[in-house]
């Protein structure tokens, strides 16, 4: 059995809205399996983002723990979760959030920059990263010279260009047609089959979630089903969907 | 309630967005304040310093309506001259006045010398006026602050409390006073208040009787003024004034001569004439940057809330009431900044006229603020404000709600031709106008000035077209200094074109203002520098109280260690009236400055100019007969160059004198004309010596031969020795005092190009909120976002930095070209170092400093809020 690249433990997160408190995580448990590729659906406020952002060190939770390649994050510093962030995650979310004034290549290399890495000597991973997206052709071109779906391409790419422990997708064909969203999760599967990553997906739609080996459903801040093994085709999460008035 | 007042719901959402984005309001506010404050103090210097004057002339002459004073400045008056005007008709009162100017034996000031305004005062001396102890008070005002006015045949004077205090005097206590003839005492028996006649000579002032001051200083029977109160009905009425003073001057004859007081205020007004048109100029760039700071805060707002006005046009907001909203909001700022600015222009023009009076001889009073002053700063704040409220509020007004909703809010990236066509237009047209154009001199400051605002507007019109030239230019230091940020800061600028513009065009604006200062300081004091180093060569300067005998010179030629002596002699000539009338100024008196050429030239040298660089021939010239030099000034003044003939009043009647070459002079302000020793023998039938350059030998010291000097004759004949290097360092000490005006505005300029570079960066860091938190999202620690934002503010500083150093080049020669044209002196460009080099530190000071507050705030942006930031 594969080790676990990372784990949930009784998460609990509470907002304050006003005088309200808003119970955005009620108690949740999970375990992602390295090379796993994770679906997270639920309705909007079901707390789907919220725990997307504390499993990658964006957000404290209220009380329990993440463990990302061992290490809990609720014991590290401002500083070392940033460098979790920048070496063991790889982001990738709805608006791209692709730095307009650097070309796509400068854009996937952008982690290295900032980590002060010699983007030479990553050279050939860039290449390879632009050719399994599709985008040698394109990689001197500004993001505004990029359809949506090439822009979600170079997010892609940039999210694995550290090989990441875990790779975390917010909602990532929220901004695309169909026929782009469809080739964005393609390459979210070959990714994951070609270099070998961990791929949690928040999402919306069930067409997305079909793609990914294991479908979480959300509700209230609680983990309401889990579809695994085999059991992740479209018709299965139409159906919970429905049982669950997702 | 709404729909009955349909102007409410605008008026409302203006109040509450101001409130909402309470740093912005008060960053636009200062953007108003900093503005009106600016041009409502330099209007408000200029006028105090000049009603002062008037003020201090009109005090100092009271209710005379009308003076009796000599033909010549160097003639007195008959004492039965009194008597006479007294009995003309329509006479009330005829005070009689002996005014003298002398040093003080009790301790003299520490300032051996005071700039005035354009000209060099060497000495501060003690002015005492002889008066009518009963008849003065009727003409002019004395304020006692204690004891009384002085008695008619006792040795009593009558002081300042300023004068009191600054030496130590009391009631009671012995002014002494040097005379030709040893140290007179006079008992102090009153003190006055710094009003009336406690202004005349800022205070260093004392009355004592007539025959007092006539009898200590040998003067006889003679008199330098009469003031003359007229009946009430002939003061109300200009023309029964006019044939009065016509009555006296047909009786006076050769006596004497009849003047309004006014004619006395000519010369200090003149004085000051450099520095209004100095000030002249700054309240005119002034005005650009207020108005620019004002613009560029005010449409970085409205362009932070395009999508907030798309949103409100989406539900139903008409285009007049969205622009009715930014409008009204725009009144309310600019009304709010307006009046602070108004209150904040009175405490800077506080401390510019603290400035200014330590080097006037004549300090301002009190600060006049006229209501047109107000009305003009405070309109201009407003109505700029409104201005550029309304530019980018018809934008946002006119794009359709989609759109407004749809893009994130950012100005126009496109360069319109027509913009950089107009700059180009103004800058040819600002150019032609300040160096090809010959204006006519009444309109020169109004065109001079334009000229100016053009060179700078077209500056920052044409901006754009150089912002990616600029960026590629200046990327390589943010890279440097910040690494891998510092690429990432660098690239950023080029993202809103107009937005960078604005910022360059506000750090080149404040970094013209510095150079353009510098330039023009640097070039006065250099010329000043070279000016007295030549023509005040030697090491010693012995000045007279009286004039001496032609045989002193001699005297001093004999004391050990002197190894030359160059005697001068100063004498107020007037000019005929054909001179007179080609002057624009009609100013018709210039100093005479008699010298010994060949002793001249053995310590000094003259500053030649205008074509005369032949110093041999130059001074051959002047050996002949009715030869002179005239400074630049006259040249200017008179339209006089060499070969022309100056036509003087001379003893000998009206004779014209040849301009053999013209000199660059700053004495007497530039009124100046020098002449040889020979002529003024001849001509005006003068002899003497008022004045002594000494060259001391090699071997002796110029401080042991001062002192050997003031041991031999200091006390005989009343004179003042003081060494070159005193002289000159007094000098430099008043020049470097009469520049911190200049200094004050080249901090206003720092503090704009400051709030500039904020203001933008700001915007910057609330625009990519998203674009932060996917960077910190993807492992930029918050210390790198501030290296990031650091360095995006020093590409821009260092952009604004390369274009404000090239058209500070541009505008410092434009400066001192102007100040040429419209001040008559001659000074020549000359390139210095230092107001670049403080530019640059002062660019990248500001652009470092300015980008503190955004980049912490960038650092501190909460990640999750800042990625579903839209």
């Amino acid at each position: 059995m594969n080790m676990a690249t990372l784990e949930v433990i009784q998460l609990i997160k509470q907002y304050r809205m006003g005088n309200l408190s808003v119970d955005a995580l009620q108690g949740v448990d999970l375990s992602i399996q390295a090379e796993e590729f994770v679906a997270i659906m639920g309705p909007s406020g079901s707390g789907k983002s919220t725990l997307l952002h504390l499993m990658g060190g964006l957000d404290a939770p209220t009380s329990g723990e993440v463990i990302l390649a061992g290490k809990p994050l609720s014991r590290l510093s401002d500083n070392e979760l940033t460098r979790i962030r920048r070496l063991k995650v790889g982001f990738v979310f709805q608006f791209y959030n692709l730095i307009p004034t650097l070309t796509a290549a400068e854009n996937i290399a952008l982690p290295l920059l900032i980590d002060g890495a010699p983007i030479g000597r990553y050279r050939e991973r860039l290449e390879e990263l632009l050719r399994l997206v599709g985008l040698s052709d394109r990689a001197q071109h500004k993001p505004d010279q990029l359809s949506g779906g090439q822009q979600q391409r170079v997010a892609i790419a940039r999210a694995f260009i550290n090989q990441p422990e875990i790779v975390l997708a917010d909602e990532p064909t929220g901004n695309l047609d169909t026929r782009s969203g469809s080739a964005i999760l393609e390459l979210l599967q070959r990714s994951r089959a070609e270099l070998g990553a961990t791929i949690v997906m928040v999402t919306h739609d069930p067409r997305a979630a079909s793609y990914a080996q294991r479908v979480i459903f959300l509700r209230d801040g609680k983990i309401a089903k889990t579809l695994g093994g085999g059991e992740t085709s479209l018709k299965n999460i139409m159906a919970v969907m429905e049982a669950l008035e997702v | 309630m709404l729909a009955r007042l349909p102007w409410l719901l605008p008026l409302s959402l203006g109040l509450h967005n101001l409130s909402n984005r309470f740093g912005r309001t008060l960053l636009t506010t200062l953007g108003v304040v900093l503005g009106v404050a600016v041009v409502l103090a330099v209007d408000i210097t200029n006028l105090s310093t000049l009603a002062s004057i008037n003020q201090t002339l009109e005090r100092a002459v009271g209710k005379a309506e009308l003076l009796v004073v000599p033909r010549a400045e160097e003639e007195t008056l008959a004492a039965e001259l009194v008597e006479w005007v007294q009995a003309v008709p329509g006479v009330n009162v005829a005070a009689p006045d002996v005014r003298l100017r002398t040093f003080l034996a009790n301790g003299s000031s520490d300032t051996p010398a005071r700039w005035s305004g354009g000209g060099v005062q060497l000495i501060r001396r003690f002015e005492l006026h002889g008066i009518n102890p009963e008849l003065d008070p009727l003409v002019r005002l004395y304020e006692l602050e204690s004891g009384r006015m002085p008695n008619e045949r006792g040795y009593e004077v009558v002081t300042t409390q300023k004068h009191a205090q600054e030496h130590n005097l009391s009631l009671g206590d012995d002014l002494l006073l040097t005379t030709s003839y040893g140290v007179e005492r006079l008992e102090i028996v009153g003190l006055l208040r710094d009003e009336g006649v406690a202004v005349i000579n800022n205070g260093d002032v004392g009355f004592t009787s007539v025959q007092v001051a006539q009898e200590i200083f040998s003067l006889g029977a003679e008199l330098h003024e009469i003031s003359v109160q007229v009946d009430p009905e002939i003061a109300s009425q200009p023309g029964k004034l006019a044939d009065l003073k016509a009555e006296l001057e047909l009786r006076l004859g050769e006596a004497g001569r009849a003047v309004y007081p006014a004619a006395r205020g000519d010369v200090v007004p003149r004085m000051l004439n450099a520095y209004q048109i100095g000030l002249s100029f700054f309240s005119i760039i002034a005005v650009f940057v207020g108005a620019f700071l004002i613009y560029n805060t005010f449409s970085m707002s409205i362009a932070e809330r395009t999508r907030e006005i798309g949103m409100y046009r989406a539900i139903g907001m008409s285009r007049l009431q969205a622009l009715t909203m930014v409008l009204l909001e725009a009144s309310l700022l600019g009304l709010i900044g307006a009046s602070l600015g108004a209150l904040a222009g009175i405490w800077l023009a506080r401390g510019l006229l603290v400035v200014l009076s330590g080097f006037l001889a004549e300090a301002a009073q009190q600060i006049l603020v006229t209501r047109v002053s107000l009305l003009k700063s405070m309109g201009a704040g407003i109505a700029v404000t409104l201005l550029s409220a309304l530019l980018p509020a018809l934008h946002a007004a006119n794009i359709s709600p989609l759109e407004a909703l749809r893009v994130q809010s950012r100005l126009s990236q496109r360069v319109r031709p027509v913009i950089w066509l107009a700059g180009i237009t103004m800058l040819f047209t600002g150019y032609a106008g300040l160096y090809y154009i010959k204006w006519r001199s009444e309109v020169r400051v109004l065109t001079g000035s334009t000229s100016i605002f053009l060179l700078l507007f077209g500056a920052v019109l044409i901006l754009p077209l150089l912002v990616v030239w600029l960026e590629r230019t200046s990327r390589w230091l943010p890279r440097v200094v910040y690494g891998s940020e510092g690429a990432l800061g660098s690239s950023n600028v080029r993202r809103s074109i107009s937005r960078t513009t604005l910022t360059i065009a506000c750090l080149m604006v404040s970094l013209v203002m510095i150079i353009g200062i510098g330039t023009v300081t640097y070039t006065f004091e250099a010329d000043i520098q070279h000016w007295v180093n030549s023509a005040l060569g030697g090491d010693v300067f012995v000045s007279a109280v009286d004039t001496l005998p032609d045989s002193f010179t001699n005297q001093l030629s004999s004391v050990p260690g002197v190894a030359a002596v160059s005697p001068t002699r100063y004498l107020e000539v007037h000019l005929a009236s054909a001179s007179a009338e080609r002057s624009e100024s009609r100013r018709d008196r210039l100093l005479f400055i008699a010298i010994e050429p060949e002793a001249f030239r053995r310590i000094g040298d003259m500053v030649f100019t205008r074509g005369g660089q032949n110093p041999q021939a130059n001074w051959q010239a002047l050996e002949t007969d009715r030869a002179v030099f005239i400074s630049t000034v006259v040249a200017t003044e008179f339209h006089l160059q060499t070969g022309d003939n100056i036509t003087l009043l001379t003893r000998r009647g009206v004779q014209d004198f040849q301009v053999t070459a013209i000199t660059t002079d700053f004495s007497n302000q530039g009124y100046v004309i020098t002449g040889t020793y020979e002529n003024l023998r001849r001509w005006f039938i003068e002899s003497g010596v008022d004045r002594l350059s000494i060259l001391t030998t090699p071997e002796s010291s110029p401080q042991t031969v001062a002192k050997d000097i003031e041991i031999r004759y200091g006390e005989r004949h009343n004179l003042d020795i003081q060494t070159a290097e005193t002289l000159k360092n007094g000098v430099t000490s008043v020049m470097d005092q009469a520049f911190q005006l200049f200094d004050v505005l080249t901090l206003v300029g720092v503090v704009i190009g400051t709030l500039g570079v904020i203001n933008t960066l700001t915007m910057n860091v609330i625009e990519r909120q998203r674009e932060i938190g996917a960077l910190r999202s993807i492992g930029m620690t918050r210390y790198q976002v501030v290296r990031m934002v650091l360095a995006e503010s020093l590409a821009m500083g260092v952009m604004g930095l390369i274009y404000g150093l090239g058209f500070g080049y541009l505008i410092g020669k434009a400066f001192v070209f102007g100040l040429n044209v419209l001040s008559s002196y001659e000074v020549d460009y000359l390139f210095t170092p230092q107001p670049y080099l403080v530019s640059a530190l002062i660019a990248v000071g500001v652009s470092q400093v300015a980008a503190i507050a955004p980049s912490w705030r960038a650092a501190r942006l909460n990640i999750i809020e800042a990625i579903q930031h839209e």
